[in-house]
């Protein structure tokens, strides 16, 4: 499936730049793309936007992935650089200085990179979605939450941001930090005791398959929901997450990519996702003897900030 | 994934695979089988004791938990383990009610009973207790007869550090236990957790009549570890293994037929299980445990000099098991299960079965079942075991539920079955003799011929509920059961002279006695002379009865559970025993009483009466009665540290009559806790 991935976005890139060579009366632009790897999430992005991308009569280029090498040419001639993920935005960074937009990566991790590069012309469609859109989930499908738990790692987060967001779903908020994994179950544990939910945060250490299960578990014996960040943790057990699809960012890029001229780009400041979907584990709800409204009411009360 | 490659995962640890939060995949955690199904969706009467329960009730014993479930009445004599029975038919051992512990099976292939005391776990290791207040051969196969109790040990992936838990009490009680689990960013994640106890259980009771009886002191260590690798998102391989060794001093001081004896017990299991996860509602299983048991009892009886009466309970026992499940969801409509499973068990017990060699049998057993939902509120649910039993052959349990939801918290349940069980090894291959030199000189239990498994056709109908807004658990329920071929142990006599016939009163001969029987001349000169007791399908009856719970929690109050049963027993005439239709109360209560008070103080009562009942065989009557146990704690240090100190008194009314009201009587208990971790 991963390789067919692949070669579909080489398709798709291909036939941009076929598209690129046969309409010269349009400039449009040199968009070269780097993906983190061929297949899965960074390959369904780079094909929904490469598709995007030259229908809108740019020139969309495969610059590599870092496991194969970049393409530095085609990346040094690029009048925009667009990064998939964590591994394809550093290997982009450490070559030639081109208005590089990140997508497919986190605000922590894109931040940190800013921080290393501070001379680039740089900036990022993040997938962290806003917090008030994470508790509006989860007034949604559990209307009677008062005291949502938090747990933050060693990236710790906008804390400030949670609170706030919390306080306008009339959510009173537990926050801890920890330094350590070693201090996981113990942290999990305050939170939950005192909290009717948990809001999983994309912290990269509490994110870790091992991490993710003891949080899983542990909630599951306090009885406890979990309002995630990726449909995989849905998956995994916990009760809905509100996420952005590649597809979802690609197009966030491409509405972006409508405005700009066809031969200068103004990088936009970094950015979270507009759009969003959700997830829901109805048999997990089933367990813990919730009862949650359908998706699509769920999608409802998240944009109009309702409560059931 | 090669093999290679999956350890490779394993290897590699956690932090080599935190690469994208959003997007890579996570372990499917919950699964349909990890989480406890809803009393309000599942197809027969099922009650779950949550860890909040365990700790409150202040219970140090994994059986005595059982009184906190409907319909249950448990109960300790001073010669042997503690005894558990749903709905009365209870006796000294309990091999109507199959127990597991996180899906392995624990009832002595022996007696097909549960060693309570001698299960390498603790209360302390339980995350939650779920039990099928019912037969359910169809789920479980053959001796899920009076109901399944499932032990669920607490995952070591939700623990952390190390902690040390101690509990000192009067009358030279203790229980002094540690946890350690490995570090939390490790690629295995275990626990070990240990403990050592001793209990005075019985103290000699002397009754009205200046009789001694027998009294009873246990002494255990526990070692337990639990080991789970994540070897990739799909894969988990979990590793268990635990031993159990102690003392059990008994007898009557100063008594020639029961002298004072150090009964020595020690039970060892390994249990592997590999897990393939497909989804929440999908997931391949493969499982093997190992389990055996190892009992030294012996004494001499003196009471007839110049006789010195050799006599043992020796026995070793073992169970191997090997089973594979897979789950799975077609549609929206349709989900099934199905598996397969080969069970070998052995046993030697010299005395028991007359013989050094040791006896073994192999059963092998298919299940499934299908859960169909042609309307959007109703669930159909066909399920069937067909067991390959060793001694009785092909046996098929079915059963049939209904399962109609009136709100989404709340559905009416009808379920109707049929369930086995086969003969233990004991009642189908006893020959327990006492021999002196080449001679038998008694015969004790003796086993049957062609007996037939015991049989229950059930029914039932049900309502279960969840008031959430009022923090409101509620089930109801009506049963009625019908019982044929019940295996008892019924006595008999050997003629001492080959012209004697029965009696008229319904006293019979027994088969018989293999060669070397040479009784004993008392026994000969003793009422209608040498006897025996020989198991036999004794009877048919109809058992009938109903019972409600209820649960009710507000957070920052507390929770009450309440639970009572009223159960009536109609035995046909063709059942010996006259104790039988009184072997269950006509009424059983529990309440567990939690209250939450300032300074983060607790507090906790329990409280389970019965009515007047009779326990079979070794039991006899025990009154009306009702027993109070107080917990007082107090949490401290960091929240989540799980720190607390507590002092639980138990039968805070007194000693009471227990199993058998003329010869034992169970002892108050008062002891402090202490539950540290760092």
């Amino acid at each position: 499936m991963c390789r067919g991935w692949g070669l579909r976005v080489r398709i798709w890139l291909l036939a941009g730049l076929l598209l690129g060579l046969v309409l010269p009366a349009r400039a449009g632009l040199d968009v070269a793309v780097v993906v983190s790897q061929r297949g899965g999430a960074h390959a369904a992005f780079a094909q929904a936007f490469s598709r995007a991308a030259a229908g809108l009569g740019h020139r969309v280029l495969d610059a590599g992935t870092p496991a194969e090498g970049l393409d530095d040419v085609a990346l040094a001639r690029a009048d925009l650089v667009v990064a998939s993920g964590d591994a394809a935005l550093s290997a982009a960074l450490r070559l030639n200085p081109r208005p590089t937009l990140a997508a497919m990566i986190g605000q922590a991790r894109f931040d940190a990179l800013r921080m290393a590069h501070p001379d680039r012309p740089l900036s990022a469609f993040t997938l962290d979605q806003p917090a008030e859109r994470q508790f509006r989930l989860l007034k949604a499908v559990l209307p009677d939450a008062r005291r949502a738990g938090v747990l933050l790692g060693p990236e710790r987060g906008d804390r400030v941001d949670l609170e706030r967001a919390a306080a306008a779903s009339g959510l009173d908020l537990f926050v801890r930090v920890i330094g350590d994994e070693a201090e996981l179950i113990r942290g999990l544990e305050a939170v939950l005791r005192d909290s009717d939910s948990l809001i999983a945060v994309p912290d990269a250490m509490l994110s870790s398959p091992s991490a993710a299960r003891s949080i899983l578990l542990t909630s599951y014996r306090f009885q406890k929901p979990i309002v995630a960040f990726s449909r995989a943790y849905v998956d995994a057990g916990a009760l809905a997450a509100i996420f952005t699809t590649p597809e979802q960012v690609a197009a966030d890029l491409i509405a972006w990519l409508r405005l700009q001229k066809d031969e200068s780009v103004q990088l936009p400041p970094p950015r979270g996702p507009a759009s969003f979907d959700i997830a829901v584990n109805r048999q997990v709800a089933r367990a813990l003897g919730l009862s949650v409204a359908d998706d699509a009411e769920l999608l409802r009360l998240i944009a109009t900030g309702d409560q059931p | 994934m090669s093999v290679r490659r999956l350890f490779r995962f394993a290897v590699l640890g956690p932090g080599a695979l935190a690469a994208d939060a959003f997007f890579d995949d996570i372990p499917i955690v919950l699964t349909a089988s990890r989480m406890a199904q809803s009393p309000v969706d599942a197809p027969v009467a099922v009650t779950i004791i949550d860890r909040e329960m365990i700790t409150a009730s202040g219970f140090t014993e994994i059986h005595d938990l059982m009184r906190l479930v409907p319909g249950f009445m448990v109960a300790d004599w001073a010669d042997g383990s503690p005894s558990v029975a749903n709905h009365g038919l209870g006796d000294a051992y309990d091999r109507r009610i199959k127990v597991m512990i996180d899906g392995r099976t624990v009832n002595s292939p022996l007696w097909g009973n549960t060693n309570w005391q001698d299960l390498p776990l603790r209360v302390d290791d339980l995350e939650r207790v779920e039990v099928v207040r019912g037969p359910n051969g169809a789920a479980y196969g053959v001796n899920a007869f009076q109901a399944v109790i499932n032990l669920i040990t607490r995952s070591p992936s939700t623990e952390s550090g190390a902690r040390v838990i101690s509990r000192l009490g009067e009358d030279g009680f203790y229980d002094h236990g540690f946890r350690a689990n490995g570090s939390a960013d490790a690629a295995i994640d275990w626990r070990l957790s240990g403990s050592h106890r001793r209990a005075v259980n019985f103290r000699n009771y002397v009754d009205d009549g200046g009789e001694v009886n027998p009294r009873e002191t246990i002494t255990r260590s526990v070692l337990n570890l639990s080991a789970t690798a994540q070897l990739s998102t799909r894969d988990e391989l979990g590793l268990m293994l635990g031993i159990s060794d102690g003392t059990s001093d008994r007898g009557i001081p100063g008594d020639l037929e029961e002298p004072l004896r150090e009964d020595k017990s020690r039970s060892n299991f390994l249990h592997l299980t590999w897990r393939r996860s497909f989804a929440v509602d999908s997931e391949l299983t493969v499982q093997y445990y190992h389990q055996d048991e190892r009992m030294r009892a012996a004494w001499v009886n003196t009471r007839y000099p110049p006789l010195v009466i050799p006599l043992d309970m020796n026995s070793d026992v073992r169970r191997d098991d090997l089973e594979v499940q897979y789950s799975t969801t077609l549609s929206p409509t349709w989900r099934f299960m199905v598996g397969a499973g080969v069970r070998r068990e052995a046993a030697r017990a010299a005395s028991m079965f007359n013989t050094r060699g040791t006896l073994s049998g192999t059963s092998s057993q298919l299940f499934g079942s299908v859960v169909w939902s042609p309307v959007e509120h109703l669930k159909v649910d066909l399920g069937g075991t067909l067991e390959d039993h060793h001694y009785s052959g092909p046996l098929f349990s079915p059963r049939f539920a209904l399962n109609y939801a009136l709100t989404p918290e709340s559905a009416l349940r009808l379920s109707a079955g049929v369930s086995y069980r086969t003969p233990s090894l004991v009642e189908s291959n006893a020959e327990q003799v006492v021999r002196i030199g080449s001679q038998i000189k008694q015969l004790f239990l003796r086993a049957g011929d062609d007996m037939q498994p015991e049989r229950v056709r059930h029914i039932e109908i049900g309502y279960a509920a969840m008031f959430r807004e009022l923090g409101l658990g509620l089930d109801v329920r009506a049963f009625h059961k019908h019982y044929t071929d019940y295996i008892d142990d019924q006595r008999c006599f050997y003629p001492r002279q080959p012209w004697e016939r029965p009696l008229p009163s319904g006293e019979r001969f027994c088969p018989p006695a293999p060669s070397g029987y040479a009784p004993f001349e008392y026994d000969l000169r003793d009422g209608r002379g040498p006897r025996s007791f020989l198991f036999q399908n004794a009877g048919t009856f109809n058992m009938t009865g109903a019972e409600f719970s209820v649960d009710w929690h507000r957070p920052g109050w507390g929770r009450i559970v309440l639970s009572q049963a009223v159960i009536d027993i109609n035995a046909g005439k063709d059942v010996p025993d006259p104790d039988f239709d009184t072997s269950a109360p006509t009424s059983i209560t529990s309440l567990l009483l939690m209250k939450d008070l300032p300074g983060r103080w607790r507090a906790s009562m329990g409280y389970y009466r019965h009515a007047v009942m009779n326990w079979l065989n070794d039991g006899d009557r025990v009154p009306e009665q009702g027993r109070f146990d107080l917990r007082l704690a107090r949490s401290f240090g960091e929240p989540g540290s799980g720190n607390e100190v507590a002092v639980v008194a138990q039968s805070v009314g007194g000693r009471y009559a227990d199993f058998h009201e003329g010869r034992y009587r169970h002892e108050p208990r008062l002891f402090a806790s202490l539950n540290l971790s760092w």
